[in-house]
């Protein structure tokens, strides 16, 4: 597994224009915006989408069938890019979370402890499920036919959620009711039960991720 | 050090059926037409696809029980992949270090050098030829004890393949080692290997000790008239022509001898290859 960190890293080390792309970005909102929220889950984002560049970069020219015929293992090669994932996106997190704070108190702008503490709650649970979905979509179809199968998971997610308001709305539910319930639970609660909802994401995108990876054929 | 029986894979229009053996010190050749079945063997014997009957033995082993460091023991070249080209080969050097125990970053580095391949440009830069050296040198400088490659030696020049050839040559020095080598040029094969398969249609046609497929095989080249005549008791394939039928035999001498009027050519690992395919 360390061969392939060393080599989604250095593979890292081409992204020069990206991180400079997406530093000026993530700057200049800080400067400019006073929405801090947006600025931390749009870098942890970014960030989280370069596993899949490494996946897809694997890919090219069949050269994920290459890697295979190294000492690497098909279980080993999914953990890594859980891993890599990982280590990217958490630490990229932590500094724009700790930015974000840092610039709101120099430019005297409202961003409360609650408020930073959702916002970065919400960018890990983002990023959980984006890698979480992305990740076995990507193994599983190859870059070419990954585009469509990420269009058509991320089209349907949002008529089945839109059709879900709907429903509950026709029904008479207040869903509502379910989001405010969260209010009254203690802070330890809540990053418990996140933290746990994120892992279990995580498990079962993995078991999947496993499961394409090992019926794969090169 | 690989034994493959009956290994079976099927494809729409396509089924291979592949029964071959690579014995310890021993360099052998897989021959074919393309798509005959080479590269599908080659990614059988790699697991890279599953198969649907047989098996394949690796040092004794099942393939399917091979862990991580077994596969420190295999040196591989691929005919239609390679590493990442977005790497550079000074960014390839620490990935083989912690991948492979035995891994020789200096001799590496000093046949890279008299292969002239770039350190620090992306491979995807490189030339076909350059990303195909750059893979046997991978696949060589690990203390593999086999060597499976798929047409290491396409898209290079003749010297660069003369050179190649000498390096694997100088690896076969090593007692305990061996080389599956696929190839479409027969003049590396003839030098080189110890014995030929030949495959088509995903079937071992012919096996030969290339030795005896280069005394012994020959091409008759007779008329209508004479073709009636012969003894057909070692006649392997034979192909229709203007000027009457080509033979291809495994008894050169005898015909040689018995037929003293009619042209026996030695014939190379082609005509051979053209024979089995074309002949009947």
């Amino acid at each position: 597994m360390k061969g392939l960190l060393i080599k989604d890293f250095k593979i890292l080390k081409g992204q020069k224009q990206f991180f400079a792309s997406v530093l000026v970005v993530t700057f200049v909102f800080l400067m400019t915006n006073t929405s801090f929220s947006f600025v931390i889950s749009y870098i942890t984002v970014m960030t989280g989408m370069l596993t899949l560049t490494t996946i897809s970069y694997d890919d090219h020219e069949n050269g994920m069938g290459y890697l295979f015929t190294l000492p690497i293992s098909r279980k080993g090669y999914v953990q890594e890019k859980y891993l890599f994932g990982f280590m990217t996106t958490m630490p990229v997190l932590a500094a724009a979370s700790a930015a974000a704070f840092l610039v709101s108190r120099v430019r005297h702008i409202d961003f409360t402890a609650e408020e930073w503490t959702g916002a970065v709650l919400g960018s890990l649970l983002v990023i959980t499920v984006m890698l979480s979905l992305l990740i076995p979509i990507e193994l599983k179809f190859g870059t070419e036919r990954s585009r469509v199968a990420m269009m058509v998971v991320f089209g349907g997610s949002f008529v089945v959620i839109c059709a879900a308001v709907k429903v509950f709305e026709y029904l008479g539910i207040d869903w509502k009711i379910w989001v405010n319930r969260f209010d009254g639970l203690n802070l330890s609660v809540i990053l418990t039960a996140f933290i746990m909802a994120c892992g279990i994401i995580m498990a079962v995108s993995y078991l999947f991720s496993l499961r394409f990876m090992t019926k794969r054929e090169f | 050090m690989l034994r493959l029986n009956k290994v079976k894979k099927e494809y729409k229009g396509f089924q291979l059926d592949c029964t071959l053996e690579v014995q310890e010190g021993c360099v052998t050749g897989l021959i074919g037409k393309n798509g005959a079945g080479k590269s599908t063997t080659f990614k059988a014997i790699l697991g890279l696809i599953s198969t649907d009957g047989g098996s394949i033995e690796i040092f004794g082993r099942p393939v399917s029980e091979m862990g991580i460091q077994d596969r420190e023991d295999i040196g591989v070249v691929m005919s239609d992949s390679g590493f990442s080209g977005y790497l550079m080969v000074c960014d390839l050097i620490p990935i083989l270090k912690s991948m492979y125990r035995n891994f020789q970053e200096e001799e590496f580095r000093r046949q890279c050098e008299k292969f002239r391949i770039p350190m620090d440009k992306k491979i995807k830069e490189f030339s076909t030829g350059m990303k195909r050296k750059l893979q046997v040198l991978a696949a060589i400088t690990h203390e593999a004890k086999l060597l499976i490659l798929d047409e290491p030696t396409s898209g290079l020049d003749v010297v660069a393949r003369d050179k190649l050839l000498d390096m694997l040559r100088a690896y076969m020095e090593q007692e305990g080692r061996a080389i599956l080598i696929s190839s479409h040029i027969s003049g590396d094969l003839e030098g080189i290997c110890d014995d030929i398969y030949m495959i088509d249609e995903g079937k071992i046609v012919l096996y030969e000790e290339t030795d005896v497929l280069l005394d012994s095989y020959g091409i008759l080249k007779v008329t209508q008239e004479q073709y009636e005549g012969l003894d057909q008791e070692h006649i392997l394939r034979s192909k229709k022509e203007e000027f009457g039928y080509s033979c291809m035999t495994d008894q050169r001498q005898f015909y040689q001898e018995n037929y003293p009027q009619i042209t026996v050519e030695k014939g190379n690992i082609d005509e051979l290859i053209m024979m089995m395919v074309r002949g009947e």
